[in-house]
């Protein structure tokens, strides 16, 4: 299948799974990035977004000067971005040139509605992703998931999670196994995976129906898909940062461990000089609050600043290159291992301790 | 076993005796037999009632009288701090001009500071252009980007400004740009002041107080006549054209001489229409790098310790507001901020540093005329150690390093501080302009202490009175 060609818009490091994973995405090929003049990307290396490793492929700060793609993805940024002001007109100068657009971004009715009619009053295609429906199973008890199941969690949010996510469904696919998958971003889909469900967000919903439903939704995988292994990434963070910002106050992480005991479990963590014990207490965390054992964890390349961050109770982050992440993980002391999910030596190893963690005893076969 | 050198830091108020236990950051309030064996001395040989000694291993065994002191001083933001230059940035403030159409007694670029003096020079657009893309560069973790003009009087260039202004949008697109300047006031009118209201511009405009008070040091350059008048026309005509703009967008800046009537400067700006409802910062006038000695008088120090106690009685309910000035507003909200809602802790860590510094070129980027960059406004532009870069090098991180972790140079007194965590001094006072001094540094040691001890009395004779801090939350009724 020729894959089309995409561009991102507008690009920063919540994007730049779209290019270190672009042979993973079933349709299309994404080929280049555009950034605001204002987010200080402009003219660089679209790796330089997350800190990793370079991808020669430059960012551009003006889509009319190529047309080198035939389809834009309108993503979510970390960056505020007005609609009418800035993305809008972005958008009409590219529907002006038939390229379609899919959206990825959390985007109100009215907007996605002046999308649809400026797409249609130029004859160009508009995907929108987000949009999903669920068939469940009619919920009556928490069912048993009896095929593998691998958390991918973070500490808090920043973590490279999605990263990691990705990694493990390469690698493991790589290995021969069938994955099944659920993600924390809005267009897993374009991987080849689900979406984490947005039921578990609704407001009108009980916790109590979402476990119930996220469970059913995790069974209909496993009987529909037939995987050799499911990937469950959560989203959000496992534990409030401060009482001055406690993003969930690790609430989905509790109703997903409620709905599905995983087999192998991932945490990941931001940069800090971690002490031994400090793994511990996260290990302790996991163990008692959510009733999971981490079998090894993930060191992002993100810092928190936190004495700014409460002060203007709002998350400010440092950008590490990965290269330090890499030399300060050696210097680490914890039970379990210890990966960069930026380095691609880290990600084999990473996905074959878990196979060895899933397989449990060698002299054992199987467990019916 | 009974702690030999906890580290703490014991004193009374009036009623009660109090310690401060450095390693948990809390303050105790303790009985008179605890209090006089901690704040003696400990002595070993010393015989202990038993009572006495129960009650110390209780506090030892509930995390207190730690003996654990710091055993490096290094900036927490040290280790990071290539990667926060490289991504954290926000703010620019452009020197746009050294030209100023006042001549203010204090100023310091009078002559009377370790300060350049008062010049003719300009900053080039280029210059202004090379240091806007400088931050946008390195800002990609910011969500705002916020561009100061300051002087000399800023608003001599504005031309230059609203070029920068033009440059900024067209380049920092996609980022909400805030602006804001400090002015004297004198040049906003007319086409001037519709620009900055149309730009949303954050002013801060330097008032001393009633005429007498403001025209006695801020002075017209062409003639010495005063500028109040000025001045004030121009706010009350803001007022009557822009009202929400003047509500959102104008302060005050009001420096104290203090061998004037504090009475008269604290009563102007709780009376006078156009600048009552506003905010107003107050500093004295800054002794730092100074030359000469600027005078205040002892009635001027009662006056104000007594407007300062007025607010006092406010917080605990035996005063109404009306009574009191909103000019000590700020070192309220400040003690709020520092003391009562400070962080405990188990125990400090093997490096720490003390409370001071920022994080030059982060929390604040000055851009001379000259396209040099320094720490902030407040530094002086002849010192040397303070040039931390230029529009054509960047940052100079050995340079930052130094600024940044500044108690490296008193380490050996610092470590053993209990006031390391309310040290206000950043690298501004060790500066001898040819070089960062120990010597000069530890000159500000006991008062950062004196300091710091009173306003932990403060906070307790607050508490004692049965303030509350949490009053502005809002709860009104359950």
């Amino acid at each position: 299948m020729i894959k089309k060609k995409a561009f991102i818009y507008p690009y920063d490091s919540e994007s730049t799974h779209f290019f270190r994973f672009n042979e993973m995405n079933k349709m299309y090929d994404v080929v280049g990035g555009v950034s605001p003049n204002g987010w200080g990307l402009r003219g660089k290396d679209v790796g330089s977004a997350d800190a990793g490793h370079a991808l020669n492929i430059k960012v551009k700060d003006k889509i009319e000067d190529t047309d080198e793609f035939d389809t834009l993805f309108l993503v979510d940024s970390k960056i505020e971005l007005d609609f009418e002001k800035y993305i809008f007109p972005k958008l009409k100068q590219v529907v002006k040139t038939k390229k379609e657009i899919v959206n990825m971004r959390e985007l109100t009715d009215e907007q996605i509605k002046q999308i649809i009619d400026l797409c249609k009053a130029n004859n160009v295609g508009f995907k929108n992703i987000l949009e999903k429906h669920y068939n469940l199973h009619e919920i009556k008890i928490i069912y048993d998931i009896t095929v593998p199941v691998v958390f991918v969690a973070g500490i808090s949010d920043r973590t490279n999670k999605f990263d990691i996510q990705l990694s493990l469904r390469k690698e493991f696919e790589n290995m021969g196994y069938k994955v099944s998958q659920i993600g924390t971003k809005n267009h897993c889909e374009l991987f080849g995976f689900h979406s984490f469900p947005s039921f578990m967000f609704e407001n009108g919903t009980s916790n109590i129906e979402k476990i119930k439903k996220f469970n059913s939704f995790v069974k209909g995988i496993e009987v529909i898909e037939k995987p050799h292994v499911i990937i469950i990434g959560i989203p959000r963070s496992l534990a409030p940062m401060c009482k001055e910002l406690p993003d969930d106050f690790g609430c989905t992480g509790f109703m997903v461990s409620r709905a599905v005991k995983p087999d192998a479990a991932i945490v990941s963590m931001m940069y800090n000089n971690y002490k031994a014990d400090y793994f511990e207490e996260i290990q302790n965390l996991c163990k008692y609050r959510f009733d999971f054992e981490v079998d090894c964890f993930n060191i992002a390349n993100n810092q928190i600043d936190y004495q700014d961050s409460k002060f203007f109770l709002n998350k400010l982050y440092t950008v590490i290159d990965s290269d330090y992440i890499d030399e300060k993980i050696k210097h680490y002391k914890a039970t379990k291992p210890i990966y960069n999910v930026q380095n691609k030596e880290d990600r084999i190893k990473m996905a074959s301790y878990l196979i060895d963690v899933l397989a449990g005893e060698e002299f054992i076969e199987d467990v019916l | 076993m009974l702690p030999k050198k906890p580290f703490i830091h014991t004193f009374i108020t009036r009623d009660k005796k109090y310690v401060y236990d450095v390693n948990t950051n809390t303050i105790l309030n303790i009985s008179d037999d605890v209090f006089d064996y901690l704040s003696t001395g400990i002595n070993e040989e010393k015989e202990i009632s038993n009572d006495l000694r129960v009650k110390i291993e209780k506090m030892v065994d509930q995390g207190f009288l730690s003996e654990k002191r710091i055993k490096e001083i290094e900036h927490p933001y040290n280790e990071m701090l290539p990667f926060y230059l490289k991504n954290r940035l926000n703010t620019v403030t452009l020197q746009v001009t050294q030209r100023c159409n006042l001549r203010c007694s204090y100023c310091a670029y009078s002559g009377k500071y370790e300060e350049r003096v008062h010049s003719d020079l300009d900053m080039s657009f280029e210059t202004a252009k090379k240091s806007i893309d400088f931050v946008i560069d390195n800002s990609s973790e910011a969500q705002v980007i916020s561009i100061g003009f300051y002087g000399g009087e800023p608003l001599l260039m504005f031309d230059l400004i609203k070029e920068c202004v033009e440059y900024a949008k067209e380049n920092a697109d996609g980022r909400e740009i805030y602006y804001h300047m400090t002015t004297n006031g004198t040049l906003l009118r007319g086409e001037i002041l519709e620009y900055l209201v149309e730009n949303d511009f954050k002013l801060l405009i330097s008032i001393d107080g009633p005429q007498e008070i403001h025209d006695k040091n801020r002075v017209f350059a062409a003639n010495g006549k005063g500028t109040f008048k000025v001045i004030m026309d121009n706010i009350r005509d803001m007022h009557k054209k822009y009202p929400e703009y003047v509500k959102n967008k104008i302060s005050f800046n009001a420096v104290l001489d203090g061998t004037t009537d504090f009475s008269c400067t604290k009563q102007f700006f709780a009376d006078y229409d156009e600048i009552k409802d506003l905010n107003v910062n107050t500093s004295f006038i800054s002794d730092k790098y100074a030359k000469v000695n600027f005078d205040v008088y002892e009635k001027y120090k009662i006056q104000y310790s007594y407007e300062k106690f007025k607010v006092l009685l406010n917080k605990i309910g035996r005063l109404e507001s009306n009574l009191t000035s909103d000019l000590f507003d700020s070192q309220f909200i400040r003690l709020k901020q520092n003391l009562y809602e400070r962080d405990f802790s188990s125990s400090i860590n093997d490096k720490e540093h003390p409370g001071g510094p920022c994080v030059p070129g982060v929390k604040k980027l000055f851009v001379n005329v000259d396209g040099d960059f320094f720490p902030c406004e407040r530094v002086s532009e002849i010192s040397e150690p303070m040039i931390i870069g230029n529009i054509d090098d960047g940052f100079y991180l050995d340079k930052i390093r130094a600024i940044l972790n500044i108690g490296k140079l008193s380490e050996d007194l610092c470590k053993n501080c209990w006031a390391f965590r309310f040290c206000t001094m950043c690298a501004s006072a060790a500066d001898a302009i040819g070089e960062l001094s120990r010597e000069t540094k530890i000159k500000g040691c006991p008062s950062v202490k004196f300091n710091a001890e009173k306003d932990l009395e403060e906070l307790c004779v607050l508490k004692e009175f049965g303030c509350t801090f949490d009053t502005d939350l809002g709860f009104v009724d359950l």
